[in-house]
C-alpha cells in the first residue's frame, strides 16, 4: 500500500472529522494500528483541530460545572442508596423474623405449658392407677391369704343360722384349731344402729367367750379376722352396744351354729 | 512538537483519574476543555440554555462511558467532541429541529449573521491571528465540517464545489491550519496551559 498516497487522499481528515461510514472508520483504525506514519498523521490532524477548537473556546455560563458535579454526585449516590434500601428492607425482614420468632417461641412455650399440664394430669392419673393397682393388689393378696386359709384341710366352715330374730340372717365362721386362726364371713345381717355393733361369741365348756366385734362392711373383704378361742363348741352373733360387751345379750342373738 | 506533546502524560493522567472514578477528572476536563466543547455545542444548538443542558448531559456521558474510549483510536478530545456533537444533534432532533432547516437557514444564520463567527475573533487575539492567516475557503470548510457538523455533500452543496474535491479541500484546509499553528507556537502555549491546569489540580 502506498502510505503517502493514502495519507494525502484526505481520508484521515474525514476520519477525524467523523465523516466516514463505520466500515471506512474501522478500516482507517486498522491501518493506523499497522502503520505508525498513519497514526502520527492522525495525531497531527487531531491536535490541529483540537487547538483550533480551543482557540474558538467560549466560556459556558457559570454554574454548569457545579450542576454537572451535583448530578454526578447524585448519580454516584444511587448505587449507594440501593444498599440502604436493601438494608432497610433487610431490617424490616429481620424485625418481622424476630416477631415471628418471638410469637413462635411464645406459642411453643404455651404449648409446652399445656403439655406439661397434660403430663402432670397423666402423672396424677397414673399415680391414682398405681395406687388403686396397689390396693387391688393388696386386696388380692388378702383374698389369696384368705383363700389359702379357707383351703387348709384343718379349716372348718361353721354356718350360723338365723335364730328367728331376723329370718334372713346368716353368717359363717372359718375355724382352724391347728393354726389357731378364725375368720367370720357375714352372709346377711340387718344394718345396726350407729351406737350398736355385732359381736361374735365362742361357746365353750366354760360359757360364752368373746371373739370380738365386727363391722358389716369390712373394706371389701369377704371375711374378717376375729380372735381365736380354742375348744369352741358353738358360735353365735349378738348385737351389743358399740365396743362390745363382756357377756352376750341373749335376746339379741341373730345367728347361731354348732361346731361339730 | 507532536512528539513532545505525545510524551506528556496529561491526557493519560486525566484518563487515569476518569477510570479510577475520581471526580476531579471531570473538573479538570471541564476547566480545560469546556470552552471549546461549549462552543461546538452552541454552534449546533444555537441556544445558550439548550447548549448548557447538552453540556451537562455530555459531561455525564463522558463520565459514564469512559471505558468505551480507546486511546489507540484517537485523542480524548476528539472522542469528547463526538459525544458532545451527537448529544447536541439528538437534542435538536428531539426538539423537532429538521435537517432541512439547517441547510435552508445556513446562509442566513451562520455566514450572513456574523455574530457566531465573529465574536471569538474579537475576544481572542490568538484566534484572530490564526484566522487572519487562513484563507477564506479553508476557514469555511473547517467551520462547516468541524463546527457545523455538515456532511461532505452538504458542504459541497453550500460551497458550490464538487463533492469529489471536498476531501482534498478539507485536507488542504487542515494542513494550512497545522502550518499556521506551528508558526504561531500557539500549540505549545495551549499545551502549557493544560500542563498548568493539570498540575494545579493534581498538586504535582
Amino acid at each position: 500500500m502506498d502510505i503517502k498516497a493514502y495519507i494525502s487522499s484526505g481520508i484521515l481528515e474525514q476520519y477525524v472529522l467523523g465523516k466516514l461510514s463505520p466500515q471506512e472508520e474501522a478500516e482507517v483504525a486498522q491501518k493506523a494500528e499497522q502503520h505508525p506514519e498513519i497514526r502520527q498523521e492522525l495525531d497531527a490532524i487531531e491536535m490541529a483541530l483540537e487547538e483550533y477548537a480551543l482557540l474558538h473556546g467560549k466560556m459556558p455560563p457559570p454554574g454548569v460545572l457545579s450542576a454537572i458535579l451535583q448530578r454526578l454526585h447524585a448519580e454516584q449516590q444511587l448505587p449507594g442508596q440501593a444498599p440502604t434500601r436493601r438494608r432497610r428492607l433487610l431490617s424490616y425482614a429481620a424485625g418481622l423474623l424476630l416477631v415471628v420468632a418471638v410469637a413462635g417461641l411464645l406459642a411453643f412455650y404455651q404449648k409446652t405449658r399445656q403439655q406439661e399440664g397434660v403430663i402432670a394430669g397423666l402423672n396424677q392419673q397414673m399415680e391414682a392407677v398405681r395406687q388403686s393397682c396397689d390396693s387391688v393388689q393388696l386386696v388380692a393378696q388378702q383374698l389369696e391369704n384368705i383363700l389359702d386359709f379357707v383351703r387348709q384341710p384343718a379349716t372348718r366352715a361353721i354356718a350360723m343360722e338365723s335364730t328367728g330374730l331376723s329370718p334372713d340372717a346368716i353368717a359363717t365362721v372359718f375355724y382352724n384349731p391347728e393354726t389357731q386362726r378364725s375368720l367370720i364371713g357375714v352372709g346377711q345381717l340387718p344394718t345396726p344402729a350407729s351406737d350398736k355393733q355385732y359381736q361374735l361369741w365362742a361357746i365353750t365348756g366354760a360359757g360364752p367367750v368373746s371373739m370380738g366385734v365386727f363391722e358389716l362392711a369390712a373394706g371389701g373383704q369377704p371375711l374378717q379376722e376375729v380372735s381365736f378361742v380354742s375348744d369352741a363348741q358353738a358360735f353365735a352373733v349378738t348385737l351389743e352396744n358399740r365396743g362390745g360387751s363382756p357377756a352376750p345379750t341373749l335376746d339379741q342373738m341373730y345367728v347361731l351354729g354348732n361346731n361339730s | 512538537m507532536t512528539d513532545t506533546r505525545k510524551k506528556l502524560p496529561l491526557d493519560k493522567d486525566i484518563l487515569r483519574l476518569l477510570q479510577e472514578r475520581d471526580q476531579r477528572a471531570i473538573t479538570l476536563l471541564y476547566e480545560y476543555y469546556s470552552p471549546a466543547l461549549y462552543n461546538i455545542i452552541l454552534q449546533l444548538v444555537r441556544t445558550e440554555a439548550i447548549a448548557e443542558e447538552v453540556m451537562q448531559d455530555a459531561f455525564l456521558k463522558i463520565w459514564e462511558k469512559v471505558e468505551q474510549y480507546d486511546p489507540k483510536k484517537g485523542r480524548l478530545f476528539t472522542w469528547m467532541v463526538r459525544i458532545c456533537r451527537n448529544m447536541a444533534i439528538d437534542t435538536l432532533r428531539s426538539s423537532q429541529f429538521k435537517k432541512g432547516n439547517k441547510t435552508d437557514s445556513i446562509s442566513d444564520s451562520v455566514y450572513n449573521d456574523e455574530t457566531l463567527t465573529q465574536s471569538p475573533k474579537e475576544t481572542d487575539p490568538g484566534l484572530r491571528k490564526v484566522v487572519s492567516k487562513m484563507d477564506e475557503q479553508s476557514r469555511k470548510i473547517i467551520d462547516l465540517l468541524f463546527f457545523q457538523d455538515y456532511t461532505q455533500s452538504e458542504a459541497s452543496e453550500l460551497l458550490g464545489i464538487p463533492l469529489g474535491t471536498i476531501k482534498s479541500r478539507s485536507r488542504k484546509a487542515i494542513q494550512d491550519l497545522r502550518a499556521i499553528l506551528k508558526d504561531e507556537g500557539l500549540a505549545s502555549f495551549l499545551l502549557f496551559s493544560l500542563i498548568e491546569t493539570v498540575r494545579r489540580y493534581l498538586g504535582y
